[in-house]
């Protein structure tokens, strides 16, 4: 535990006690309260998902409460713990708080949709750069035009600080607008466009200098403060439909594909933050996806998830430290990369008179993925198993 | 050409069948089907679809469901006093804060997700370390999970 904040973990275990002893206070508490407590423990053969390629098993808990002090407000606590076996010092903590308003009637024509949180994450010494503090919140606006077509507009926001790196923080703000609506029966189309709008602090081609070595495209000089880096802002155009259907009473499936575009981006490059499953570039990239889920009921009781899809990303060019000798300590570094990914998720219901829920949850997932940045050349192969009870 | 022509007939007839096979719900006796097929949580399932116990399964793929018998109207010759409530009764909401707010909820399922954001995407498979179960358990019976 030694690095490991208390103050987190004592909400886990403030949660945890709503969740065991609480059952035996007066029964109308559950009116306004729903709790939920969640455990796995799984296997990854690249944790990092990078050419390190880290093997490592990890175990989770987690633990959030739902208050309801009104009809029309849900209040959300959450923690969070994940400890790994080899990776030590990538054991974290998470803590939040949220809260969801829906303020008009269900029978309304109209519904506005408004929620808020707040997340804190902590890591031990070594990786304490990654400590982040998460505020996001979104209201978006919708009209019924018919019992099968409902139209859709909103606004959100996420703004991550990273407590010891700051010129990796960021804000994102995304306006979208969308349509579902269902067709011939039982076939649903949903379309949905966005534009969102992220703030950066980035190096301007201007500084960089011509490339000398592989793999490289551009070198920046040794002392970066001597160019200091310059705050601007990116933008992303994105298009999403999806189709989806049953098939019979057991079976249904669900093709999505997205397209996202950069906006008048020039040739820039953002400090590199190199763990790829913690970095922040790792959700800002332009491209396309294609994917196809399948769900089904077809075991008695279970509920089985399987998915494939590919993804086309570019990401941004970064600017990574490494040593390479009698040139420059900063490299500037592109980065193009294929993917495809499967997964499959069986899970169990059992809904119990008493209220109580629980459900056990088994998923594996492979990732393969192909990168012009020999670092993200990886496979990744990860099998978990979890539990669910909520009250 | 007039191969590929036929093709394409072929093809768009069997997409035309396709598109609308299953246009119409499974009833159970008793139950009225008053609802249209809607998918806002994009799982592929109904979310107007019953689920009587809860467990994210649709009653109509739920091994557990016993249809409700349905009302023999020649039971007796006496009066329905059911029936007869069912007009003047008292119409009041019993429902719980809780299951107010799923109902609300369930309304704005399609407004509560933002898929055009950065993030967007990132969920597919729940690749990161984490509890699993891809997209939760989806919305079925007037509530999401």
């Amino acid at each position: 535990m030694k690095n490991i904040k208390l103050r987190p973990v004592l909400i886990i275990f403030a949660l945890s006690f709503v969740f065991f002893v609480g059952s035996s206070a007066d029964a109308r508490i559950w009116e306004y309260v729903e709790t939920e407590f969640q455990t796995s423990a799984g296997y990854t053969d690249n944790l990092l998902a990078d050419s390190s390629a880290v093997e490592d098993s990890y175990g989770l808990g987690k633990v959030s409460a739902k208050f309801y002090p009104l009809p029309i407000a849900e209040i959300l606590l959450n923690g969070e713990y994940t400890n790994y076996g080899n990776y030590v010092d990538l054991t974290n903590y998470s803590g939040g708080v949220g809260i969801t308003v829906i303020p008009l009637k269900e029978n309304s024509r109209f519904s506005i949709y408004i929620n808020g949180n707040f997340n804190s994450r902590g890591y031990r010494e070594n990786f304490e750069s990654f400590n982040t503090r998460i505020y996001d919140g979104i209201a978006s606006l919708g009209y019924s035009v018919s019992p099968i077509m409902q139209l859709r507009a909103g606004f959100s926001l996420k703004s991550t600080s990273y407590l010891h790196v700051l010129a990796v923080d960021n804000t994102k703000y995304e306006i979208f607008g969308g349509v579902n609506t269902s067709f011939l029966g039982k076939n649903s189309f949903d379309l949905q466009m966005g534009y969102a709008f992220v703030d950066l602090t980035y190096w301007e081609k201007q500084v960089w200098h011509p490339p000398d070595i592989s793999g490289a495209q551009y070198v920046l000089p040794e002392r970066t403060d001597e160019y200091p880096p310059t705050d601007g802002h990116l933008k992303l155009l994105q298009i999403w439909p999806r189709y989806s259907r049953p098939i019979g009473d057991k079976f249904a499936i669900v093709i999505n594909y997205s397209y996202r575009k950069f906006d008048d981006l020039g040739e820039i490059a953002v400090a590199g933050v190199t763990t790829q499953s913690l970095s922040p570039w790792a959700s800002i990239y332009e491209g396309e996806s294609i994917s196809f889920t399948l769900k089904s009921f077809f075991l008695p009781n279970f509920i089985l998830e399987s998915g494939v899809g590919y993804w086309k990303k570019n990401f941004l060019n970064s600017n990574e430290n490494r040593n390479v000798p009698l040139l420059a300590k900063y490299i500037i570094l592109a980065r193009h990369d294929e993917q495809n990914k499967a997964y499959l998720t069986i899970k169990r219901p059992f809904p119990l008179k008493s209220g109580l829920f629980i459900e056990p949850t088994v998923t594996i997932n492979h990732t393969y993925n192909n990168s012009t940045n020999a670092q993200y050349d990886y496979t990744n192969l990860s099998i978990s198993g979890g539990i669910t009870f909520r009250y | 050409m007039k191969n590929t022509a036929k093709s394409i007939v072929i093809l768009g007839a069997m997409l035309c069948l396709f598109l609308l096979s299953g246009g119409e719900r499974i009833a159970f006796a008793g139950e009225t089907v008053t609802k249209p097929y809607v998918d806002m949580d994009g799982d592929g399932f109904d979310d107007n679809a019953s689920d009587e116990d809860g467990d994210a399964i649709p009653d109509a793929a739920d091994p557990d469901y016993v249809p409700a018998p349905a009302e023999d109207e020649n039971m007796s010759g006496l009066i329905n006093f059911g029936e007869t409530l069912k007009e003047v009764g008292i119409v009041e909401d019993f429902s719980t804060n809780m299951q107010k707010f799923d109902r609300l909820d369930f309304h704005t399922r399609a407004m509560a997700q933002n898929r055009c954001g950065f993030d967007a995407g990132e969920e597919f498979g729940s690749e990161g370390i984490g509890i699993g179960g891809s997209s939760g358990g989806g919305c079925v019976g007037g509530v999401c999970r």
